[in-house]
């Protein structure tokens, strides 16, 4: 009779694995061993992390900069409860080679990031200079379940993705029509006209920075660091990344809705105050809950299909 | 290896590069000096007499920012009358590369004939930006380019903090701009021909080593000593 048993990687499993070898020493001194590794990190890119909020502070358009590292910082921390700390008493001298090998490059773009000033290549050299520490004090088992954790903060580098113009009008449309379509859930008279919302006595255009393009960045970020938190395998992590454009959409059909609920009840002035609140924290807010919520939503279907979970003995 | 062998390993790695960093910093910005002599073209060097072109001085209003030595002079063709003014600023190594405020304020508020100006083609090396002006029946056109100098060699600082100053430190840069209304069809193509002399006129000025600006980014210029 064929027996049924879940994924050896889900978090459903009984008990999740750790990465083989012996592991070193107890808690403790693993947190002692990589805290100082994290603050000597911390001091060696303490200039990048204070142009990084610079740049953060001064670009409206990048609101989640703060919120990376947390990410980063929340995938390492359910990564080390699902599988173990990142310290590993198997380590082939290979690993530690490769390792050294990393780091150099890594401060060597670090070095060079420092006589051009480019913060993006520092960012690079810090993903660099971490993934090597990893791998020396790890081994590769321990890179590559840490791995993702440590290339996370890649995103904290603001990119302009408005030159993608297919994407960008195909997230204007869907803005406008997701937007007219809960307004006129909530009962407020809409015409869509293209990326046009027409209300009674206000229009409100969805322009290619409303489409939601800016935020499309961020919450790739947090739809990526959501599902490695959540420990549920390549399909629902591919399923929920793919999503993130919609979602990225969906932050600002909540904020034309909102806008449109505001005129409806409280008049012009109130929508425009909803539009021009609706910046920063309260985007990345908005689109926290989203990217929740979807994965909360993604999990229960998966959930509800038994069969791609499991596979036969 | 012993895991606490490989984890003081890393530590140490990440010591001695924090401790290198602060110490490569600390000498790097230690060149971050104004260069001691570095010789500021003169402006008002410019010929009075350009072919058929007659200059006036006259006296510049507010300065722009971190620009010294400027030039406002307007030029008068003896034979059509046409009227051209010729702006020249000096900016200095560090500063970044700015223009006369009139010309920050034409292409602030004045509505251009297009988005982004076109190039004009002074000579072998040189190009300059040409934007045309409009307001109501009125064109104006500005023709703008600029020349990086070279910084001179400062033996004080080693070839560490000499690269550090080329790639950090933007150098000295001569901006000329001319203004000239277009009254004619004609007056356009005048008005190049005379932005030719005015670059032919600025050369033995600012150095025949100086290196047209428009082609590279400013920041990231390299100079030759």
């Amino acid at each position: 009779m064929a027996t049924a048993t879940l994924r050896s990687d889900s978090a459903h499993s009984a008990a999740p694995p750790r990465h083989t070898g012996r592991q070193f020493a107890g808690v403790g001194v693993h947190v002692l061993a990589i805290a100082v590794l994290a603050v000597l990190v911390g001091v060696l890119y303490q200039a990048t992390f204070v142009s990084l909020a610079q740049l953060w502070n001064t670009n409206p358009r990048y609101p989640f900069g703060f919120f990376v590292p947390v990410l980063s910082l929340a995938v390492a921390a359910a990564t080390w409860r699902r599988r173990g700390p990142p310290l590993s008493c198997d380590v082939a001298t290979t690993d530690v080679r490769s390792g050294l090998l990393v780091m150099f490059v890594g401060l060597l773009a670090h070095v060079g990031a420092i006589f051009i000033g480019q913060v993006p290549l520092d960012v690079a050299s810090l993903v660099l200079v971490v993934r090597g520490a990893l791998r020396i004090v790890g081994g590769r088992p321990t890179l590559q379940v840490y791995g993702a954790a440590a290339l996370l903060p890649l995103y904290m580098i603001p990119v302009s993705l408005d030159s993608l113009t297919p994407v960008v009008a195909w997230l204007q449309s869907f803005t406008a029509r997701g937007a007219a379509a809960l307004l006129d859930l909530a009962g407020v008279p809409v015409f869509a006209d293209g990326s046009i919302l027409q209300l009674s006595d206000f229009t409100m255009i969805v322009t290619s920075a409303s489409s939601g393009i800016r935020e499309l960045e961020g919450v790739l970020a947090v739809s990526l660091a959501v599902a490695l938190i959540s420990g549920r395998g390549r399909r629902f992590c591919t399923v929920l990344v793919a999503l993130s454009v919609p979602l990225a959409a969906g932050v600002n059909i909540v904020r034309l809705t909102a806008a449109g609920v505001a005129f409806e009840w409280r008049g012009r002035a109130a929508a425009e105050q909803v539009l021009i609140s609706f910046d920063g924290w309260v985007i990345v807010a908005v689109a926290a809950v989203l990217v929740l919520v979807t994965a909360v939503l993604l999990s229960s279907l998966t959930t509800l299909i038994p069969g791609k979970r499991m596979k036969s003995q | 290896m012993k895991t606490l062998l490989r984890i003081l390993l890393v530590a140490a790695i990440l010591g001695g590069a924090c401790y290198g960093q602060r110490a490569l910093i600390a000498h790097v910005q230690a060149s971050l000096l104004p260069p001691s002599h570095q010789i500021a073209p003169s402006p008002s060097a410019l010929p009075k007499s350009l072919g058929a072109w007659r200059g006036e001085d006259e006296t510049l209003g507010a300065a722009p920012t971190a620009a010294v030595g400027s030039l406002k002079r307007n030029y008068f063709h003896s034979a059509t009358g046409e009227v051209a003014t010729v702006y020249v600023t000096y900016s200095p190594a560090g500063a970044e590369p700015s223009g006369s405020r009139e010309a920050a304020v034409a292409m602030a508020r004045g509505t251009a004939d297009s988005a982004v100006p076109s190039k004009f083609d002074i000579g072998p090396d040189a190009i300059a930006a040409q934007t045309c002006f409009v307001a109501g029946e009125n064109k104006r056109w500005l023709f703008r380019w600029s020349f990086a100098l070279p910084t001179l060699h400062e033996p004080q600082f080693d070839p560490v903090q000499t690269a550090y100053r080329r790639l950090r430190i933007t150098p000295p840069h001569v901006t000329i701009e001319v203004f000239v209304p277009e009254n004619y069809p004609t007056d356009p193509d005048a008005a190049r021909e005379f932005v030719r002399l005015v670059d032919a006129a600025m050369r033995p000025i600012i150095g025949y080593d100086a290196r047209p600006a428009g082609r590279r980014s400013a920041g990231l210029t390299l100079v030759s000593n």
